[in-house]
């Protein structure tokens, strides 16, 4: 008999954006890494329509690779779960909902199956707080417009990525940047 | 409004990803003659279709896919008052599932003979959803929804996607601030990643 313990968290924020761009961050399973503390590393396998399958390594398990299906209901829901059979098990539960002018509501819940063998490790881990902050730090980075740059003039530098590289905004003025090595 | 309703065998995203592929309704609903994406906007997608049956009717629809529910509105059509429905799934306790069906046509034909129309294109597209599901599923086209429970009813299906499904599209880039440096009264302070570092002299 297998000893499980599955929990449940839910945890909700505000975020200052349009409830499309927290649903494209969330739903850009390769870029989980950049702001999820949870995942270290991912590649999106395949996708179709409203439906992604993905492998991801996790922070408190490094070198396993977890296999996750994903299903998305544009601009409102992504919903992610560890396939039969893995270890860890879990579901994340992520809901976007417009609030207010220019902001929308996320939350997040998380279903995750503690076992005597993942307990330990995965504790600290399992923090959807600290999903949300880091949700919240990626949602920021693109509140900036890289066409107008900075509008507070106490702003001194402000590199941008951009589909065609980096682009530099310093004291009012624009610069394409170049790769030198 | 007509309804209908089918127990669906095979698997609920197999179901879900059917309806929602609105790009190859032409293989299954009945009547469609053309049915082209026009545009996606979040949750709704608008839809150029036509019908064929006893009068071809041209229409763009609005469909809202939701995780449980796919609902379309008209939006416009030279040869329609309205046509109105939608797809709800639910799981049922043996495994199987259930589509409802509903379907309001408003034309100018009496409302019997309309009613009598849609009762067999819903009851044809009953019979094709049950097919083409069994065949998705024999292809390997979907994997089975549920997680050992845990995944709750409401919950969307599972990724359709398998090892042999569509390979991701590479997705365009936001344009995103990596770094900003402010002059302060004591200083800089360096934004990087969401967070704030003050450096002072």
């Amino acid at each position: 008999m297998k000893l499980a313990f599955p929990t449940r968290r839910a945890v909700s924020r505000t975020l200052a954006c349009d409830p499309l761009l927290a649903w494209d961050i969330l739903s850009d399973y390769a870029a989980w890494p950049e702001w999820l503390p949870l995942v270290t590393q991912a590649t999106e396998r395949a996708r179709e329509k409203n439906f992604a399958l993905a492998e991801v390594e996790l922070a408190p398990f490094p070198g396993r690779k977890v296999t996750i299906e994903c299903a998305h209901a544009p601009g409102t829901r992504v919903l992610a779960k560890s396939t039969i059979g893995q270890d860890p098990e879990f579901i994340l539960d992520w809901t976007v909902a417009p609030e207010g002018a220019g902001q929308c509501r996320v939350t997040v819940k998380c279903t995750w199956v503690h076992t005597p063998a993942n307990v330990k490790a995965a504790m600290g881990a399992v923090d959807p707080n600290a999903w949300l902050n880091g949700l919240a730090a990626q949602v920021a980075s693109y509140a900036a417009d890289v066409n107008t740059g900075p509008t507070d003039p106490a702003i001194l530098l402000e590199i941008h990525e951009t589909e065609s590289g980096l682009v530099c905004w310093y004291r009012g003025r624009k610069y394409a940047m170049t790769e030198a090595s | 409004m007509v309804k209908n309703t089918v127990i669906v065998k095979g698997d609920r995203a197999a179901t879900y990803q059917i309806l929602t592929d609105f790009s190859k309704y032409l293989e299954w609903y009945p009547e469609c003659e053309k049915c082209a994406v026009i545009s996606v906007n979040g949750t709704a997608t608008d839809v150029d279709m036509v019908l064929g049956g006893m009068k071809v009717a041209r229409m763009v629809l609005r469909y809202d896919c939701q995780p449980d529910a796919v609902t379309y509105n008209m939006v416009s059509s030279p040869d329609l008052k309205g046509f109105t429905g939608s797809y709800r799934i639910s799981d049922n306790p043996d495994g199987t599932h259930t589509v409802a069906m509903e379907v309001e046509l408003t034309a100018s034909a009496p409302k019997f003979v309309t009613d009598r129309m849609m009762k067999s294109s819903l009851e044809k597209q009953a019979k094709q959803l049950q097919d083409r599901n069994a065949r998705f599923a024999g292809a390997g086209g979907a994997r089975p929804a549920a997680a050992a429970g845990a995944a709750s009813s409401a919950a969307a299906p599972a990724a359709a996607a398998t090892t042999g499904g569509t390979q991701p599209a590479v997705r365009a880039k936001r344009p995103r601030c990596l770094l900003r440096v402010r002059k302060t009264g004591e200083g800089v302070s360096i934004w990087y990643a969401g967070a704030d570092y003050r450096k002072t002299p």
